[in-house]
């Protein structure tokens, strides 16, 4: 490991051992804040992936009745029917902080004018039963799917948040503190052989006279 | 009108009858491997010009609507009576007025979603959904215009449109049938309007929808009364079963019970009421004289297109051959 080229001073030995000081500790609480990241982010992805399952499964039910449902319409009907949104939603988005991550918080609002939020009307002569299915599947999956969207998007931002800690970690535990360390160690060997040279010395000029 | 009045475009439709797609013909492409090789059986049929090109964008549904316009057309130009043909064309004519009416509430362009089908052209539609009047639209068309658009005016709910002209494409049907002149038509309209009552009271019952929104959806120009259906909606459905066993479509709501839960499902109610309506139309085939060889050609065509599209994009989504037959309506070759 290569030290500093830094004096051999004893004015360079306080800094260095500040510093020492500075870099062990900082490497304590990052190291905290990666172990606290982790477990958070596990928790996390673990929900996801049951999540992401979940919709995947509804969301296949719903494309199954739909491709069901379009083979028997005509593929303009369908288009028609849905050409004018019934609904719609507006987002808010807050921002949580997890370890100084900020993450999004997303509320949805959906309109307060239709009473129902399962209540879709559409003409039933263009529409058959398996549409009726289909809309019935995608509106029960919309909301595991907003909240999917959530928790994915605050997996990511967790996950580069982690790359970015782990990397200032290791950076301090294998870089900076052995090199500190080796440096101080340089230092102090430099400033016990000038020391013992100038005893040598005067033991010398001692024993001259 | 006279029954002889239909004679030379009753043979017509026997030749045409001759190129109908046939069971063997789906059952060839229900076994092919892929999309590609269902298209491939198209090739002994008057689809043929289409098959290349569709093999490359999978754009069947522009194939089946030239065809079906084809068809309509030719038989506009053949029947003497053109209220017949108006009458089995007027779903795609409604279908055009709310694509219409979507278009001036959005202010979009949905030039994409018209079907060419129907004896008015659009542009006389869009001037009548523009301004409310006409002089070219019998008053049916600009009832239905102007129902629509006074709802709008007052409750400005764009869903309405589709139900609203829904309701209205029935009671024209009837008004048209009765129009034709012809016996025996307005009975078959009567019959449509039955099963398509059928189908909307049991979704509704299903969807748990108010007794109002099935006040609007419900049309009173079929055989059973209006009235009772709506007596219907507060009881479950085996209260349903048990009304049309005692009507004259007891064996159709027999056949759309489930075998295993015992209950009518809306799937089965629309699988059945379509062959229902088929077999009315098959009893055509021993008939010479008289309009119903062309209904039952037309007919015929519109669950031909069905099937096919129906096949076409089950092989597109990799639906098995079960899945596929099981869905398919009876057809008339």
């Amino acid at each position: 490991m290569a030290k500093l080229n830094v004096n051999p001073t004893r004015m360079e030995l306080a800094i260095l051992k500040k510093r020492l000081g500075v870099a062990t500790r900082g490497h304590k609480l990052l190291k905290d804040k990666q172990d606290e990241l982790m477990r958070q982010f596990i928790e996390l992805i673990r929900k996801n992936n049951e999540l992401r399952n979940q919709v995947e499964e509804k969301l296949e039910k719903a494309m199954q009745s739909f491709a069901m449902a379009k083979s028997l319409l005509h593929e303009n009907y369908i288009e028609e029917l849905m050409a004018v949104p019934t609904r719609s939603v507006s987002l808010n988005m807050g921002r949580r902080n997890i370890m100084s991550v900020r993450v999004p918080q997303m509320n949805f609002q959906y309109d307060d004018n239709v009473d129902d939020a399962t209540e879709l009307s559409y003409g039933y002569l263009n529409s058959n039963g398996e549409l009726d299915l289909t809309f019935e599947y995608l509106v029960e999956v919309m909301p595991d799917m907003l909240e999917l969207a959530e928790i994915e998007k605050t997996c990511q931002l967790m996950a580069d948040e982690i790359e970015k800690t782990r990397r200032r970690v290791n950076a301090l535990e294998y870089m900076t503190i052995p090199q500190l360390e080796e440096t101080i160690y340089f230092i102090q060997m430099k400033l016990d052989e000038s020391e013992r040279a100038a005893i040598t010395r005067l033991m010398k000029v001692k024993d001259m006279g | 009108m006279k029954d002889i009045a239909y004679n030379s475009s009753n043979v017509l439709v026997r030749v045409y009858e001759n190129n109908l797609l046939t069971r063997a013909h789906f059952e060839r492409m229900l076994a092919a491997d892929s999309f590609d090789e269902a298209v491939n059986v198209l090739r002994e049929t008057p689809y043929r010009n289409d098959v290349d090109r569709i093999k490359e964008d999978k754009n069947y549904d522009s194939m089946f609507m030239n065809e079906l316009h084809e068809t309509y057309k030719e038989m506009f130009d053949v029947v003497p009576n053109k209220e017949l043909i108006e009458l089995f064309g007027l779903r795609y004519a409604y279908h055009n007025l709310k694509v219409l009416f979507k278009e001036e509430i959005t202010e979009q362009d949905f030039d994409h979603l018209f079907i060419p089908i129907g004896r008015y052209p659009i542009a006389e539609l869009r001037q009548a959904v523009r301004s409310g009047e006409s002089d070219v639209l019998p008053e049916a068309y600009m009832d239905s215009i102007n129902e629509v658009k006074s709802d709008y005016d007052e409750y400005h709910n764009a869903q309405a449109v589709d139900i609203i002209l829904d309701r209205r494409y029935f009671t024209h049907s009837r008004i048209l049938a009765e129009e034709t002149g012809e016996s025996g038509i307005t009975e078959l309209i009567e019959r449509y309007i039955d099963y398509n009552n059928l189908s909307t009271l049991v979704r509704g019952m299903k969807q748990n929808r108010t007794r109002n929104f099935m006040l609007t959806v419900l049309s009173s120009s079929g055989s059973i009364p209006k009235e009772d259906l709506l007596k219907l909606m507060d009881n479950d459905l085996n209260a349903v079963v048990q009304y049309y066993k005692n009507t004259k479509y007891r064996q159709l709501i027999e056949r759309s019970i489930d075998d295993e839960t015992g209950e009518l499902t809306t799937v089965n109610v629309d699988y059945e009421t379509d062959n229902a309506y088929m077999e009315k139309m098959r009893e055509a085939k021993l008939e010479s004289f008289g309009p119903m060889p062309i209904i039952a050609y037309l007919y015929a065509k519109e669950t031909e297109v069905m099937n096919l599209r129906l096949v076409l994009s089950g092989k597109e989504s990799g639906l098995t051959a079960d899945e596929i037959r099981e869905r398919m309506r009876l057809s008339y070759a």
